[in-house]
């Protein structure tokens, strides 16, 4: 249960978290630290029960984009608001996706992490050439790489940080299983949970 | 109890312990254990040698489960990524599109205007030319000339009907040897500001009828043809963002 926060750090948290400040989103620990105080993750999670209303979280991610739990000292770690559950595809229009940049950018991740999260940036146009005949193909690309979705290495192109941050790769791959619950229904194990 | 005895007691109630805790088997220190138990095994006495082997039976366990864990791991990656190629290759834009919202959460945001983006706008604007002709008296009031129109950037001084009738004419010289031309080669020019002229003269004929931009997919390439008497007007956009025939 998370400690009484005054209802002035908890607006101050929410301006922090949700305002961008930067060409890249969210905010350093070490910078809530500095407005919040030192209990600045006492705030964060009274923060997560109003945000949760809402369908918000506010989410530690360290420089690989990994979730943190938000305990023990999260200075060096990046905090973001995402959503809670995953948008409808009405939703993701309304915030100016269209289906098929939504697939240009589920067949990158796939290729991507079929290639063990790396590929030549021709192999990857090949592909994505192969299955979108648009002439906007170059363009949506140019546009995951400017939005971080995707990155580019010299002439690679990797997972980019946003999607690590905001994509469940493993769930994305897997047919309804993630790896690990298909290794665990592999196994038998009881508390293998089987999500569809 | 002797010294080695007590030590070997130790070191089998570590592996059972740490075995117990976790079902991890690498949390168990094979190698230093196996190692001990060689220092240990030239003191070892004859009553000493169930417990050792007691050890080494609870280690090769421990080694085999570390095997199948290393093969069970190999075999849901190489799963996992047979299944990332399959979804490419086999879903459609529609399902690809849902399977990534089903494994999305986005990141929220405001979007507002920074003190830094106001500074570069200002930057921006100041940059500019000016669309004013200095005087040196101050300000003035009065008609201007299409030459000076032309200096301060508000007309060009080509003419649109030449770069058409310059347009139209390179065309047909090229159309009468082949039947299409790739659209690049009829609208290069001397620098990038006379291809996108071009490119404009072009779409203008288009649009007369006089000739016809198409779109091949297959080798993502548009080419330019003579137009048809009657046929089916369509849209065709094409990217001038990179030029990258022009003479530039």
């Amino acid at each position: 249960m998370p400690a009484r926060v005054p209802s002035a750090k908890l607006r101050k948290a929410a301006r922090l978290l949700l305002y961008r400040s930067r060409s890249k989103p969210g905010v350093k620990g070490w910078e809530l630290a500095r407005a919040l105080g030192r209990d600045y993750l006492e705030v964060v999670k009274a923060l997560n029960n109003v945000l949760e209303v809402l369908g918000l979280e506010v989410v530690a991610v360290d420089g690989e984009g990994r979730r943190l739990d938000l305990e023990g000292d999260l200075r060096r770690a990046l905090f973001l608001v995402v959503l809670r559950e995953p948008p409808s595809i009405q939703e993701a229009k309304t915030a100016g996706w269209r289906i098929d940049d939504l697939a240009v950018l589920a067949s990158s991740l796939l290729y991507l992490m079929a290639r063990g999260g790396r590929a030549p940036r021709s192999d990857l146009m090949g592909v994505l050439r192969s299955r979108f005949r648009s002439p906007r193909l170059s363009y949506v690309v140019e546009r995951l790489i400017r939005l971080g979705y995707l990155e580019e290495e010299g002439d690679q192109v990797v997972i980019g940080w946003r999607s690590r941050v905001e994509v469940d790769l493993d769930r994305l791959v897997g047919v309804g299983l993630t790896p690990k619950e298909w290794r665990q229904s592999q196994r038998g194990e009881p508390e293998a949970s089987l999500s569809s | 109890m002797g010294r080695v005895e007590s030590r070997l007691r130790e070191l089998l109630e570590e592996v059972l312990e740490t075995l117990r805790v976790s079902p991890d088997p690498f949390r168990v220190r094979v190698r230093e254990i196996l190692d001990e138990l060689s220092r240990l095994l030239p003191e070892a006495g004859l009553e000493d040698m169930p417990l050792d082997a007691e050890i080494l039976f609870r280690l090769a366990e421990v080694v085999r489960r570390q095997g199948e864990w290393i093969m069970g791991e190999a075999g849901a990656m190489a799963l996992g990524r047979l299944f990332a190629l399959l979804k490419v290759k086999l879903l459609n834009n529609h399902e690809l599109a849902l399977q990534l919202l089903e494994s999305w959460r986005p990141i929220v945001e405001l979007e507002q205007v920074t003190f830094t983006e106001i500074m570069r706008a200002l930057d921006y604007l100041g940059s500019r030319r000016r669309r004013a002709l200095a005087v040196e008296e101050g300000w003035e009031l009065r008609a201007i000339s299409r030459e000076e129109m032309a200096a301060l950037g508000v007309l060009s001084k080509r003419k649109l009907s030449e770069v058409l009738d310059k347009v139209r004419r390179r065309l047909l010289h090229m159309l009468s040897a082949q039947d299409v031309v790739r659209y690049w080669e009829a609208v290069k020019g001397a620098d990038r500001y006379e291809t996108y002229l071009n490119a404009y003269a072009l779409s203008h004929l288009a649009s007369l009828g006089e000739f016809e931009v198409i779109y091949d997919p297959l080798e993502d390439e548009y080419y330019v043809t003579r137009g048809v008497e009657g046929g089916e007007p369509v849209s065709v956009v094409v990217p001038l963002g990179l030029v990258k025939y022009d003479a530039s």
